[in-house]
């Protein structure tokens, strides 16, 4: 047993490398299919083959209550964070950019009940190239009473 | 070859006698002419790499080879998940120096590590294009790419024969869009057929390119198409980056094929460095916006 780790250890400048390429690269091909990565990160080398890049992702997030939805306009300094949230929209990320979206319109005279963000790529036909919003992911948040 | 022969900490042997110099130098130039990491990380990698070229003991010293892997690694940790493929790449190839270093004999290991690291690559490129994206084979991806990518705005108008306006108009139409509308019937634009006729052409070179580096790579070496795998890289490189400006990612793919050479391919090391530096001129000079578009335009007549 121990001659045989020694021998896997020896060889490690061989296959360490490879093995961790094909093992990021197949994350990333199940983090495309369960969790709408965008195909041109995770590290599966689909960049320049799919108009699905995290530059055609776009986020639209609405406050709610029973009589009102209104859109959220963010500051340009969460750019990165909407960035790294439509990118890969689990719903972990989006329930953390949803605390935040929320923070910014608490406080003000309405009261609302959740917050609703919406991922959305950009479709186009391959006659004539008609663009179209095609939506990714969809999560509604509650907000706690205040 | 055995990991006792040479530890971590192993004083480096001198430069210039090891084959792989050339490939372990174009690695270290990359990272000089195109440094990665945010204001923590940077100072670190460039110093490394400013060390590593200018002491030759430094070279092959594996410690400093893991430093970057690791230094390279936690950039793709810290950007997850918006880091581009090459960053994951030259983690894993400053990993793979650091172990052929640490073997009896770096050589083997590395030449190994750069040929089989590239066919994976290009493996899962293809796997994306032919398989995975639903508009790439059609040519829809490179339409909308060449009139929405300001990158290749230039190179768009050149060989599309795009005048100004027309790729403004072109660019904006693409550009909107309203969410949850479907696309009217007959709403589409004409687009210019040169411009048809270039997209296919990209489309078409792009899948036969990354299926022969596929091949060529993985097949073993000194065999059927994998005599041909350095003159596919060279003229993947020189083409691509003349169009696609991540000079980052074929200063590494280049570096990685220079590095599975042996002391008899002295040409084909030539080359190696000849084309490293024509994407530095591809860099520098705009060649598309700068030299062609106004030799097609024409003389200024006031």
């Amino acid at each position: 047993m121990r001659a045989l780790i020694g021998r896997i250890a020896a060889s490690a400048c061989y296959w360490l490398p490879a093995t961790l390429l094909v093992a990021v690269a197949s994350n990333q091909l199940r983090l495309v299919e369960t969790a709408s990565l965008s195909p041109w990160s995770g590290g599966g080398f689909g960049m320049f083959s799919s108009i699905d890049s995290p530059g055609h992702r776009h986020l639209h997030a609405f406050v709610l209550n029973d009589d009102i939805r209104r859109e959220v306009a963010w500051p340009r300094d969460m750019k990165e964070t909407v960035l790294r949230a439509t990118t890969l929209p689990t719903p972990q990320r989006l329930a953390a950019l949803a605390t935040e979206l929320a923070r910014l319109e608490s406080g003000g005279p309405i009261r609302w009940d959740a917050i609703e963000l919406q991922v959305w790529t950009v479709d186009y036909q391959p006659d004539g190239l008609s663009p179209s919003g095609r939506l990714v992911v969809k999560e509604r948040f509650d907000l706690a009473p205040r | 070859m055995h990991l006792a022969d040479r530890s971590l900490f192993a004083r480096a042997a001198p430069a210039g006698s090891l084959v792989i110099d050339l490939g372990l130098r174009l690695t270290l130039l990359d990272l000089l002419l195109r440094p990665v990491g945010d204001w923590a990380l940077r100072p670190l990698i460039l110093g490394l790499a400013a060390v590593a070229l200018l002491r030759p003991r430094w070279l092959h010293q594996p410690l400093l080879w893991l430093a970057l892997a690791g230094l390279t690694g936690a950039r793709v940790m810290l950007d997850w998940p918006l880091a581009d493929n090459h960053a994951y790449l030259l983690s894993y190839w400053c990993l793979a120096v650091s172990l052929a270093l640490m073997s009896r004999d770096a050589h083997k290991p590395l030449a190994f590590n750069g040929r089989v690291l590239v066919g994976l690559v290009f493996l899962f490129a293809c796997v994306w294009k032919f398989v995975g994206s639903d508009n790439y084979l059609d040519g829809t991806f490179f339409q909308v790419t060449l009139l929405t990518d300001p990158r290749f705005e230039g190179f768009s108008q050149v060989a599309g024969g795009l005048d100004a306006q027309t790729y403004q108009a072109l660019s904006e139409f693409v550009g909107l869009h309203r969410d949850a509308v479907p696309p009217l019937d007959g709403s589409g634009v004409e687009l210019p057929q040169r411009f048809v006729w270039l997209t296919w052409a990209a489309t078409g070179w792009n899948l036969f390119i990354n299926a022969a580096l596929a091949i060529a790579f993985l097949w073993p070496p000194g065999r059927g198409p994998g005599h041909l795998r350095h003159a596919l890289l060279l003229i993947y490189c020189t083409i691509t980056y003349a169009v696609a400006t991540v000079d980052g990612f074929g200063w590494l793919l280049l570096a990685m094929g220079a590095a599975q050479c042996s002391v008899e391919q002295r040409r084909t090391r030539l080359a190696y460095v000849a084309v490293f530096i024509l994407i530095i001129f591809y860099r520098e000079v705009p060649w598309a916006e700068s030299v062609f578009l106004p030799l097609l335009a024409g003389p200024v007549v006031n």
